[in-house]
C-alpha cells in the first residue's frame, strides 16, 4: 500500500483547504472589502476603455446616423407642418361652425322673420361707401331691400341684387338712414353713417334725456326695416342751445370690420316711400 | 386676341383682390386702390390701337360691382388711360416714373371726384376729414403698391405687347 502522506499529497491537500476556506470566506461576504478594493479601478478603467470606445465608434459611424438622423427629422417636420395646417383647418371650420350656430341660435330666438344665411365674400371697392358683398342672391329669393343682420344686430340692407350674389349697404354707409328709437328713453331718432363708418345719433328733441350706454333698436318708421332689431348703444351726447336738435355718437353692436357671415331677413318687404316725400 | 384676353383675366383678379383683401386692409380709412395701379400700369404697357374700348368696358365692369357712379369710374380710368398714353410718348424711357406720376394725381382725381359726387348727392361731409382719413392714407398705400404692381403688370405684358426700342 502506497502511503498517502507523502509530501506531494500533503501539498495538494493544503492547497485545497486554502481555496475552500477563501471560497468559504467570500461566500459568506467576509471578503467583500478586499474585492472591492481590488475591483475598482478595475471597473474604473474598464469603464474609461469603454467610453473612448463608443466614443471613437460614434466619431466614424456618426455621419451615417446623421444622414439617417437627418432624414427622419425632415419627415417629422413634414408631418409636423401636415398637421399644423389640418389644426389651422379645422379651426377655421370650428369658427364657422361657431358663428353658423350663433346665427342659427338667433334665428330660432327670433322666430317671427324667416332667414337665410349668407357668406361675406368682399367688400366695396371705394373707401368712402361701406357696403358688402355676399354670396347669395335673387336665385336664393334675396330682393332689393331686405334687411340683413347677424345675431349681434342691425347690419344693413340689400341694395343690388344679380343671380348668386348681392350687394348690401351697412348702416355706417354715408347715404345711410335708420330711424331707432331708445330703449330707456322712449324717444325716436334717426342714426346716419358717414363716409369714415362712424355713426351719429340725430333728431333727438332737446328736452330728451339721453344717458350714455342707451340701447338703440329699430323703430320700424319708414318701412326699411322691422321694428325692436339691435343697432348700437350711445357713446357720447352733443347739445347745443342754437340747434334744434341733440345729436351724438353711436358704437354699432357689429364689428363690420370682421363680417364674416350674415342673415338676411327674407320675409320683411320695405315700403318704399320716396313717392310720397315732397 | 391673346393681349386682350390676358388684359380682361389680369382686371378680373385685380377686382378680385381688391374686393377680397386690400378693402379690408384699412389705413385710418383709406385703402389701396389696385384697380387704379393695375389700369395705370397696364396703360403705361399696352400698344394696342382700340384698347380704350377695354377701360370703358373696365369702368362698366366695376360700377356695376360697386356703389360708385359709372360716370366717375369711366372719367377717372379714361383720363388715367389717356394720361398714359400721353407720358408713353413723354417719359418712355422711365415708365417707373410715369406710373408714379399717374398714380399720385389719379388717386386725387379719384378722390376728388368721389367727395364731389358724395357732396352733389347731398351727403354731409368734412372736406378736412376726407383728406387726412381717407385720402392720404389711401395716397400713401397706392404709391407703396406702385412698385410691385407694375413690376409685375411689366412683366405679364413685355412678352404680349414689347416696348418700343431705342434707335
Amino acid at each position: 500500500m502506497r502511503n498517502l502522506f507523502t509530501s506531494g499529497n500533503i501539498r495538494n491537500f493544503i492547497i485545497l483547504l486554502v481555496v475552500a476556506g477563501i471560497l468559504l470566506l467570500a461566500v459568506s461576504g467576509y471578503l467583500t472589502p478586499i474585492f472591492s478594493l481590488t475591483l475598482s479601478p478595475l471597473i474604473s478603467t474598464q469603464s474609461w476603455l469603454s467610453q473612448r470606445y463608443l466614443a471613437i465608434r460614434d466619431f466614424f459611424t456618426s455621419p451615417r446616423d446623421m444622414a439617417s438622423l437627418r432624414e427622419r427629422n425632415a419627415q417629422l417636420e413634414n408631418e409636423v407642418s401636415q398637421l399644423q395646417s389640418q389644426i389651422v383647418e379645422l379651426q377655421e371650420n370650428l369658427s364657422q361652425a361657431q358663428i353658423l350656430y350663433t346665427l342659427l341660435d338667433f334665428a330660432r330666438t327670433n322666430p317671427q322673420h324667416e332667414y337665410t344665411a349668407a357668406t361675406v365674400i368682399g367688400r366695396e371697392i371705394s373707401p368712402y361707401y361701406q357696403y358688402i358683398i355676399i354670396d347669395k342672391g335673387s336665385n336664393q329669393g334675396i330682393m332689393h331691400g331686405m334687411p340683413v343682420v347677424t345675431q349681434q344686430g342691425l347690419v344693413g340692407r340689400v341694395d343690388a341684387v344679380i343671380a348668386n350674389a348681392s350687394r348690401v349697404q351697412l348702416i355706417s354707409d354715408a347715404e345711410s338712414v335708420v330711424n331707432v328709437h331708445l330703449q330707456n328713453a322712449k324717444v325716436e331718432g334717426q342714426i346716419v353713417g358717414s363716409i369714415t363708418g362712424e355713426i351719429t345719433l340725430e333728431m333727438i328733441p332737446q328736452d330728451a334725456e339721453v344717458q350714455i350706454g342707451d340701447v338703440l333698436l329699430t323703430s320700424g318708421l319708414g318701412g326699411n326695416y322691422p321694428p325692436n332689431i339691435f343697432v348700437g348703444q350711445v357713446l357720447s351726447m352733443q347739445s347745443q342751445q342754437n340747434r334744434l336738435f341733440q345729436s351724438g355718437s353711436v358704437q354699432s353692436i357689429v364689428d363690420f370690420s370682421s363680417l364674416s357671415a350674415v342673415l338676411i331677413i327674407t320675409n320683411f318687404e320695405a315700403v318704399d316711400i320716396t313717392p310720397l316725400v315732397p | 386676341m391673346l393681349f386682350y384676353f390676358s388684359s380682361s383675366i389680369g382686371f378680373i383678379i385685380a377686382i378680385m383682390l381688391q374686393m377680397g383683401i386690400f378693402s379690408r386692409a384699412v389705413l385710418l380709412a383709406g385703402t389701396a386702390d389696385v384697380v387704379l395701379l393695375f389700369l395705370a400700369a397696364w396703360s403705361l404697357h399696352q400698344r394696342q390701337k382700340y384698347s380704350w374700348i377695354l377701360v370703358v368696358i373696365f369702368g362698366l365692369i366695376v360700377s356695376a360691382i360697386s356703389a360708385s357712379p359709372v360716370l366717375l369710374l369711366l372719367i377717372v380710368y379714361l383720363t388715367i388711360f389717356l394720361a398714359a398714353m400721353r407720358l408713353q410718348t413723354g417719359f418712355w424711357q422711365s415708365p417707373l416714373l410715369s406710373m408714379f406720376l399717374l398714380v399720385f394725381f389719379g388717386t386725387f382725381l379719384e378722390h376728388g371726384l368721389y367727395i364731389l359726387g358724395l357732396f352733389v348727392q347731398g351727403v354731409s361731409l368734412s372736406i378736412g376729414e376726407s383728406f387726412s382719413q381717407i385720402l392720404l392714407p389711401s395716397v400713401l398705400l397706392n404709391m407703396l403698391l406702385t412698385i410691385p404692381v407694375h413690376a409685375l403688370v411689366q412683366e405679364i405684358f413685355r412678352n404680349l405687347a414689347p416696348m418700343r426700342t431705342e434707335i
